[in-house]
């Protein structure tokens, strides 16, 4: 369960998250938006990486303030730069990150097997990071995520430079897992992924909640409610492209 | 040639700007100690003969990463990806020779001295040196096994991942290897000198863990900004992220100087190194200076004089006069680690984060 009450956040003159409240329990929550629009920023704050100036966040009934360990131990993050370490292989960030979150060795060891099997990183378990290309990074963020089995989980665009095999591989453990009553949210650029996995959409824009489905469950195709919301930019500026190649 | 030339000014800025992560040997312990030893041989009248060793070490092993290809700092895809011509390719290969540190150095000493032969053997030890580590590099690349990064050890327990990693980020900076060097130096005069005196033992161990102190001051210089977003997502307090840190420090300082004896080691060499972590923890957490792979670990000024004079003072004094500086120095090394742990817990709070500056970019 996901509980935000009146979270705003500013950065200089720019309101990046402007007094959301929200409440998600259980299923896949969706989160829209051109870049910039403040997606990055509320997963931020939802994930105790970053303080709102105003506000409450509770995470599977932990406050975050009050509690941080006790939401990060029931938290999976898959946050924007991934959060790994360079100088590590990619089965080295799984025996990192088992036991700090109680696993056994043992445990940590066939979790991670299974999982690098499931995502297609078995034959590169062995590759440090910083030779990984993003694809690969992003698989082993999300690996990270999950392999603690946590109550509530927030991937930032976990889609995005992911192979189709592997996005519809992710698409249904996420629903296998959102089924089983765990929160998901995540944030995407994808609409027609957002249109099958999502149970629950949102659209942020200049850091508000512009459009819930909770409230009124879509009936139009996503595409054409999202660029209700957001026009994009005129080409018009850039006619030498239009014109023969020199 | 309009090509060639705004590719080589690119270069050279990417060089010059690369010069300066160079530079870092001037905060390290080591070289302070070295111009300390220097100056003070000059003020007394004497050529400073003594602190010629340690800037021999120092420069030797900077040789490895200064003599570098120069059109290696420009990406093979963006290269082979330009519409050059072979001879414009030809041109670029032997122009970027030109920008090469290594050759800089080799003319200006040759200008100043005017010693060919001498001249010649540092091209010759550079050439060696680049040689060697293209090898190292593309034997890697060829058997990942031949990396010997990869065989650190995994340590037992909760925190074991985290010590491996801090291990090898110390292991991927040049203070360690000149400790290695000091240390096998250390070992064989010990087991195979004639007259190896044991007053001499303690004084070595403490030499090796000045040289791997400066690290102490930059123990999150190579943890990038994904690293610390991590730190601040796994469920740990403050003294256990910083308990792995130590742990790795002291693992590696101990297998670097336990050849010289167990009262050596775990007498002056850890008292040294608990003083060297303890005044080493306000810059690594709040300075926090920059850090690079493959050059020497640069601190501040004022911590690494620090480190230098109180470390050697406690540790000659714990050889000198009594264990009771040993459990003096433990005692200042666990009031770092509550400090350290009350800060890092305070930052990493949600309700600390106020400005955001880990995270800057709204997006």
């Amino acid at each position: 369960m996901i509980e935000c009450g009146n979270v705003s956040k500013r950065f200089g003159r720019l309101t990046a998250v402007d007094n959301v409240t929200l409440r998600i329990s259980g299923g896949v929550c969706a989160l829209l938006g051109p870049n910039g629009a403040g997606k990055s920023t509320l997963l931020k704050i939802l994930t105790t990486l970053l303080s709102p100036d105003s506000g409450t966040v509770r995470i599977g009934g932990a406050d975050i303030f009050k509690d941080p360990l006790q939401a990060r131990r029931i938290m999976g993050v898959m946050p924007e730069d991934l959060g790994l370490f360079d100088s590590l292989t990619i089965a080295e960030h799984m025996e990192l990150s088992g036991p700090i979150y109680g696993l056994s060795p043992r445990e940590t060891r066939e979790r991670a097997a299974q999982m690098l099997r499931v995502l297609g990183l078995s034959a590169a378990q062995e590759t440090f990071l910083d030779q990984c290309s993003h694809g690969m990074r992003k698989k082993t963020a999300l690996a990270l995520a999950l392999l603690h089995n946590p109550h509530v989980i927030f991937l930032d665009e976990p889609f995005e430079g992911i192979d189709p095999m592997a996005s519809r591989t992710i698409r249904e453990l996420l629903g296998a897992i959102a089924r089983r009553g765990v929160t998901v949210f995540f944030t995407s650029h994808s609409l027609p992924i957002v249109e099958q996995l999502a149970t629950r959409t949102l659209l942020i824009r200049r850091g508000k909640i512009v459009w819930d489905t909770a409230g009124a469950p879509a009936t139009r195709p996503l595409e054409e409610i999202y660029f209700e919301f957001f026009e994009p930019s005129p080409t018009e500026e850039l006619d030498w492209l239009q014109s023969s190649p020199s | 040639m309009a090509a060639i030339i705004a590719l080589l000014k690119a270069l050279a800025r990417a060089l010059r700007r690369e010069l300066r992560t160079f530079l870092s040997f001037k905060l390290n312990n080591l070289f302070l100690l070295a111009a300390l030893i220097a100056y003070s041989a000059i003020v007394s009248g004497l050529k400073p003969w003594a602190a010629t060793p340690f800037f021999l070490l120092l420069g030797s092993l900077m040789l490895f990463p200064m003599s570098s290809d120069p059109l290696a700092r420009i990406p093979a895809s963006r290269l082979a990806l330009w519409p050059l011509s072979t001879r414009q390719r030809v041109a670029l290969r032997l122009a970027s020779v030109g920008l090469s540190p290594i050759l800089w150095i080799t003319l200006a000493f040759l200008a100043l001295t005017r010693r060919f032969a001498i001249a010649l053997l540092f091209l010759i030890v550079a050439l060696t040196a680049q040689g060697l580590a293209a090898i190292g590099t593309r034997a890697a690349a060829f058997k990942p096994n031949l990396d010997p990064l990869r065989h650190v050890p995994r340590f037992p327990g909760r925190l074991g991942g985290l010590i491996r990693l801090n291990l090898r980020q110390l292991l991927s900076v040049l203070d360690f290897y000149a400790a290695l060097l000091l240390a096998i130096s250390a070992a064989a005069w010990r087991w195979f000198g004639a007259k190896a005196d044991p007053e001499g033992f303690a004084p070595l161990a403490m030499l090796i863990a000045l040289t791997l102190s400066t690290g102490t001051q930059a123990s999150f210089g190579l943890d990038s900004d994904a690293g610390l977003t991590r730190y601040a997502l796994l469920p740990l307090r403050g003294w256990q992220v910083l308990i792995a840190k130590d742990a790795a420090f002291f693992s590696l300082l101990l297998v670097l100087i336990l050849p010289l004896g167990a009262r050596a080691a775990l007498g002056s060499g850890l008292t040294f190194g608990m003083m060297a972590i303890a005044l080493g923890r306000y810059p690594s957490l709040i300075l926090q200076p920059a850090q690079h792979r493959w050059r020497f670990a640069a601190g501040d000024f004022r911590f690494g004089a620090a480190q230098i004079i109180l470390g050697s003072s406690m540790g000659f004094a714990q050889f000198r006069i009594s264990n009771w500086f040993l459990i003096a120095a433990c005692a200042v090394y666990l009031i770092s680690l509550l400090a350290g742990a009350w800060y890092w817990d305070r930052v990493n709070r949600p309700e600390n984060l106020l400005d955001g500056s880990r995270h800057p970019e709204p997006t």
